[in-house]
C-alpha cells in the first residue's frame, strides 16, 4: 500500500483528489457510453451473474457510504455525485466513487467486485483503489478484499468460470493476496 | 441476463453429446468424490461450498456427512444428488462435463471436457488442469497440483479444454470427429482449439507475399503445435510431429516452406519441414519475421544460382 493512513499528509489527498476527480468522467466513461446505447455494462453483467449465483449481499445504505465517503475523501464526495446518473442511490456512489459492482460474501470473508473488460482500465483502477483512503473506507464498510474482475470484451466467461476463479483467487496463501487484486476471467 | 455466452457455450457442447450419447453422468459416487477432494484438494472442496450452498441449498449437509464417512445416497434425491456431484466436479476439477467414446482399439475412454470461449483463458486452463502453476509463476503456491492424481484416481482418462468462438459454432460432426480424435491421441490432457485463430491468419497474409501458403494449412499446423504444446505425455511419431531431445526441435512431415506461426506467448518458425521453437515474446515477432524472410531470400538466391548451373 502506498499511501498509508488517510490522515498522514493533506497533500498526499489532495494530488490524489485532482486524479481521482477525473475517475467517473474518465475511467467510467465506456460505461456512461454503453449504458446510453443500450449495451450490456461489465459492472452489471457481473451483478447480475451474481444475483444469478446467490451470493451478493446488499449493499450498505446510502448514509452509510456518503459519511464514510465524506470523511475520507471529502473532496470526492463533494464533486462527483452530481455526475452520477442516480445520486441517491448508494450502488451509484459505490460503482462511480470506490468502482463496486456487487459485494460478495464468500468463505468467510466480505469481497467487493468492480468489472472492466479494458486491461488499462484494469491497471487503473487496480492501482487507484490499492491507495489509502479507499483501503480505509473498505475497512469502515466491512470489505476485506477488493476484487477487480477484467472479463473479455465480449463478456464470454460463465458462471463455472467465475467460480473457477474464485476459488484459484481465494486458494492462494494468504501472504500472496493483496488487498485489491486484478483477476482475470 | 441476454449475454451469457459462456453458459450457452456450456450447453450447447452438453446437448450436442447428449444427442450423440457420448455424455454420461459423473463416474463416481457423490461420497466418494467428496472424501477424494477432501484427502487431496482440501483448499478447493472448501472454497467451493458456497457456490454449492447457494445452488443446492440440502448440499450443505451432505458434504458434512460424506467428509464424516456417512452415506447420503440413501436419503437423497438421486437426481439431486448427481446435479451436486457434477457441479461439484465443475468447481473443484474443472470439469464442465463429462463424455465416453471409444478410440480406435475398441477400448473405452472417458474424457473430461472444460469448454470456454475465450482465448485468453486457455492457457490458464491448461496449466490448471495439467495441475501446474502459471508460466514462470514460482512465488506462488501451487495448490491444484494434485488434480492430476485425482482424476486418475477417479477413472478419467483426459481431460480436454475446449475452446469455441461462440459467434461461429463449429459443425458439431466436427465437434464429435475432434472428441474421438482426442481420444485416439496419447496425451492426457489436450486443447481441442475449435476457434478461428485470428492472428495466425494475419501472419499468413504476411507471409503470403514471400510464399503461398494456404490459411487452411496454417491452421491446422498450428493446431498440431497448440496440441502438442499441451500435452503431458511422451510425444510420439504419430501425427507427423517428432521432438528431438537432443537438438531441442520439433520435426514436421509437412511440406517444405518457411514460416512463422504466432501464438498466444510463442512464435514457431518452420523451415523446411523443421518446426523450430521458440518462446519468443510476441513484441519479437517482427524480428523473427525480418529473419525468416532474410532466410528466404536467401534460400531463393540460392536456387537461382542452382538454375544458372
Amino acid at each position: 500500500m502506498r499511501a498509508s493512513s488517510p490522515d498522514s499528509g493533506s497533500i498526499c489527498r489532495v494530488i490524489l483528489a485532482v486524479e481521482v476527480r477525473e475517475m467517473p468522467t474518465l475511467v467510467f466513461r465506456k460505461d456512461y457510453e454503453n449504458r446510453k446505447a443500450g449495451r450490456t455494462v461489465p459492472p452489471d453483467w457481473l451483478r447480475a451473474q451474481v444475483d444469478a449465483m446467490g451470493i451478493g449481499l446488499q449493499p450498505p445504505d446510502l448514509v452509510r457510504v456518503r459519511e464514510v465517503v465524506a470523511r475520507h475523501l471529502p473532496a470526492e464526495a463533494r464533486v462527483l455525485p452530481k455526475h452520477f446518473p442516480n445520486p441517491d442511490a448508494s450502488s451509484d456512489w459505490l460503482q462511480h466513487l470506490l468502482g463496486i459492482a456487487a459485494i460478495v460474501r464468500l468463505n468467510g470473508e466480505t469481497l467487493a467486485w468492480g468489472a472492466t473488460t479494458d486491461p488499462e482500465e484494469a491497471q487503473v483502477l487496480v492501482e487507484g483503489f490499492a491507495q489509502g483512503p479507499y483501503s480505509a473506507i473498505r475497512r469502515e464498510l466491512g470489505i476485506d478484499y477488493q476484487w477487480i474482475w477484467l472479463f473479455h470484451p465480449d463478456l464470454l466467461a460463465s458462471r463455472s468460470d467465475i467460480a473457477q476463479c474464485c476459488i484459484a483467487e481465494q486458494s492462494e496463501h494468504p501472504h500472496d493476496r493483496h488487498e485489491c487484486v486484478l483477476v482475470r476471467c | 441476463m441476454e449475454r451469457d455466452v459462456g453458459q450457452q457455450a456450456e450447453d450447447w457442447v452438453r446437448q450436442i453429446a447428449h444427442q450423440y450419447k457420448i455424455l454420461i453422468d459423473p463416474p463416481c459416487s457423490f461420497e466418494r468424490l467428496v472424501r477424494l477432494l477432501d484427502e487431496n484438494l482440501q483448499v478447493q472442496l472448501n472454497l467451493a461450498r458456497p457456490f454449492l450452498e447457494n445452488a443446492y441449498p440440502a448440499a450443505g449437509p451432505w458434504l458434512d456427512g460424506a467428509i464424516r464417512g456417512k452415506v447420503v445416497s440413501k436419503q437423497a434425491d438421486p437426481r439431486l444428488l448427481l446435479d451436486v456431484t457434477a457441479r461439484l466436479l465443475d468447481l473443484a476439477l474443472c470439469t464442465d462435463l463429462l463424455v465416453r467414446v471409444r478410440d480406435n482399439n475398441g477400448r473405452h475412454c472417458l474424457m473430461a471436457i472444460d469448454v470456454t470461449c475465450n482465448p485468453a483463458q486457455v492457457q490458464p486452463k491448461l496449466n490448471l488442469i495439467q495441475g501446474k502453476r502459471e508460466d514462470g509463476d514460482r512465488t506462488r503456491f501451487n495448490r491444484m497440483q494434485k488434480l492430476p492424481a485425482v482424476r486418475r484416481e477417479l477413472g478419467i482418462d483426459k481431460h480436454l479444454v475446449l475452446a469455441l468462438d461462440f459467434g461461429r459454432l463449429p459443425d458439431p460432426v466436427q465437434l464429435v470427429e475432434e472428441l474421438y480424435a482426442a481420444a485416439n491421441r496419447p496425451a492426457r490432457t489436450q486443447l481441442i482449439d475449435l476457434n478461428t485463430p485470428v492472428q495466425v491468419e494475419e501472419v499468413a497474409q504476411q507471409s503470403d507475399q514471400t510464399q503461398p501458403i494456404r490459411p487452411s494449412e496454417v491452421k491446422k499446423l498450428s493446431r498440431l503445435v497448440r496440441t502438442w504444446l499441451g500435452s503431458e505425455g511422451e510425444p510420439t511419431a504419430s501425427g507427423g510431429l517428432r521432438y528431438t531431445s537432443q537438438d531441442r526441435r520439433w520435426e514436421i512431415e509437412a511440406e517444405p516452406g518457411l514460416l512463422l506461426i504466432t501464438l498466444d506467448r510463442m512464435a514457431v518458425l518452420v523451415d523446411n519441414g523443421y518446426l523450430a521453437l521458440a518462446a519468443i515474446p510476441v513484441e519479437h515477432v517482427p524480428l523473427f519475421e525480418a529473419l525468416a524472410r532474410h532466410v528466404q531470400s536467401e534460400r531463393r538466391t540460392r536456387t537461382e544460382r542452382d538454375w544458372e548451373r
